[in-house]
């Protein structure tokens, strides 16, 4: 066959294989309301900052307010009625900002427990997003594992595994032996209702309201000092 | 007439239309959202970071990377599937036909200045990327973990995510440090260094080129030489501006530029088996016998069906796509 054939070849192989991909993907983007879909939104409502912009400091009053509310008895998701919920799906996916009630979930943990947030609502809450594949997630996990053993009271620390297998996350665990509690996330149910374009992605949580949000992580040093400060922050609120 | 200027430029075509398919989530590129579509699953042939906003497919490379920082806890059977897949039916084809990041080099090697030519150092020069491939993509990511060359290294990370999706949205400009300035000037120095000399990232820098150059040998598409009509005359190799010693051996991208050089137009592209031509009296064979070679091609056929067997049903697909359809703050430098 003559060069400028092969050429031809090649060409119309390429194109129809990646038009083909393409048709697929238009498809898979479209069909339902998954995590990605949501994900894409965040620019538009800017959020996510590393939890020093004058979004977040605007947003205090109403995040102390919230709190507040929280604090102030009854049953706890009754402190906030349209309060988003990701294991049953109810409530509106939105991308979250400083202030915003944190949405409730039940994550099953490795160790076979569950975790549910809005039972958490009197305590400040680290939640943390990552995944095995995720460099910087792997090198903050150690900060985790610190503010545990600080031992704080009124403090649980959680990270949610984003949509790995559960035998991955159980080599993960196995392997390392964090004493923090670890959350699997295999359909990205509760990820969908935390929406992120990168990981690790960090909340912390103080009686139910987003006090502050961390995308993106350095050294577990570093990491520990910045989440051991927002805590604190919260607590002596 | 057409066909002439269809011959001539078929290559640039193609380079072009793989840029364009790589990167045709337009609205992106204006929204400075990435793409989240199935396709993201599947790795693209080039270099081409999967944080470009107009990305429908993932890297390659940070593909790998990534797929080895969690070897630990799962082996990264897709991933390697899908390089010795696209190894052994295109080896080196990929980079003179199929990478953005390659069209981009050459585009700017046009610009008229005077050129740095081929010679002893620059060929020794291109066995860098091999320890780049090692050190970088292959060391850093199972000890480190860091996916070395996309943090430190990768200037289509810079070019294609880092830069636009800083500019498109503000708070990710807030996480920029001293990384990413180093990851700028890095990009800067690499595409000056394309203006001075031909495809200098690809031939001194680029692992991805190094992983396709094993593939060489035994790929089933690319250049051939019809050994029978060759006369050894080497105005191929003269007329080459990669770094060959010989056609096709590790360092040629299989441009077909050195076609239209051969006086006995013994040089052509092909597919199949390898050739079987008697080696030259005086010449040497450049990848041993052609019966090694098709032992070697059945054995990398049962490797990749094997491997991307065990990669789809051990949720392989997914896994690029839940890692592509993420900004990848490491290939922006702001990790």
């Amino acid at each position: 066959m003559k060069h400028t054939n092969w050429i031809r070849f090649v060409c119309i192989a390429l194109a129809t294989v990646m038009l083909a991909g393409g048709a697929t993907g238009c498809a898979g983007a479209g069909e339902s309301t998954s995590q990605e879909v949501w994900v894409n939104d965040s620019s538009k409502e800017g959020t996510a900052t590393d939890g020093t912009s004058k979004e977040g400091a605007s947003q205090e009053g109403s995040s102390k307010e919230a709190s507040n509310e929280a604090a102030s008895g009854g049953t706890q998701n009754a402190n906030f009625p349209d309060r988003a919920n990701a294991t049953t799906g109810e409530g509106q996916v939105k991308v979250l900002k400083e202030g915003d009630v944190a949405p409730d979930f039940t994550a099953t943990l490795v160790d076979g427990s569950t975790f549910t947030l809005s039972e958490h609502d009197g305590e400040v809450v680290l939640l943390n997003f990552f995944a095995t594949w995720c460099g910087p997630c792997m090198r903050e996990m150690p900060a985790f594992e610190k503010l545990q053993n600080d031992g704080l009271e009124g403090v649980a620390i959680l990270c949610v595994d984003c949509m790995e297998e559960k035998k991955t996350v159980d080599t993960y665990v196995n392997k390392e032996k964090f004493s923090f509690a670890i959350a699997y996330d295999e359909d990205g149910v509760i990820g969908k209702y935390y929406p992120t374009d990168g990981i690790p992605y960090t909340l912390v949580i103080n009686k139910g309201v987003i006090a502050k949000i961390y995308l993106g992580a350095r050294d577990a040093e570093t990491q520990y000092k910045e989440y051991k400060g927002a805590i604190d922050a919260c607590l002596a609120e | 007439m057409k066909a002439n200027h269809f011959k001539r430029f078929a290559r640039r075509y193609i380079q072009l239309l793989a840029a364009v398919l790589y990167n045709c989530n337009f609205k992106g590129f204006a929204t400075g959202n990435i793409w989240q579509g199935s396709t993201k699953g599947l790795c693209a042939p080039g270099l081409n970071c999967y944080s470009c906003p107009g990305a429908v497919a993932a890297c390659p490379l940070g593909s790998l990377q990534t797929a080895l920082l969690s070897s630990k806890y799962k082996f990264p059977y897709y991933v390697l599937g899908t390089l010795l897949l696209l190894g052994l039916l295109l080896g080196r084809l990929i980079c003179g036909f199929l990478c953005p990041f390659g069209f981009l080099q050459e585009l700017l090697h046009k610009i008229p200045t005077p050129k740095l030519q081929k010679s002893r150092v620059t060929r020794a020069l291109s066995l860098l990327k091999y320890v780049i491939l090692l050190v970088f993509v292959i060391a850093m990511p199972l000890i480190a973990p860091v996916p070395g060359f996309c943090e430190y290294i990768c200037p289509a990370g810079t070019l294609e995510a880092g830069i636009p999706l800083t500019l498109l949205q503000e708070r990710l400009r807030a996480l920029t440090g001293v990384l990413f300035t180093w990851k700028v000037a890095l990009l800067v120095l690499i595409l000056v260094g394309c203006i001075l000399c031909y495809r200098a990232f690809c031939r001194f820098l680029c692992p991805l080129g190094a992983i396709y150059s094993f593939f060489n040998p035994v790929s089933f598409f690319g250049i051939r030489v019809d050994r029978s009509k060759c006369i050894h005359c080497d105005a191929c190799v003269r007329h080459c501006k990669m770094d060959v010693k010989k056609v096709c051996d590790r360092e040629c991208i299989q441009c077909g530029e050195c076609i239209a050089s051969c006086p006995v137009d013994a040089i052509h592209y092909g597919v199949g088996r390898p050739a079987r031509q008697p080696s030259a009296p005086t010449g040497r064979e450049a990848f041993g016998k052609p019966a090694a070679k098709t032992v070697l091609r059945i054995v990398l056929v049962v490797l990749i069906i094997a491997f991307l067997a065990l990669g789809l049903s051990s949720n392989g697909f997914q896994d690029v796509k839940n890692k592509a359809i993420r900004i990848c703050l490491e290939c922006m430098g702001i990790g």
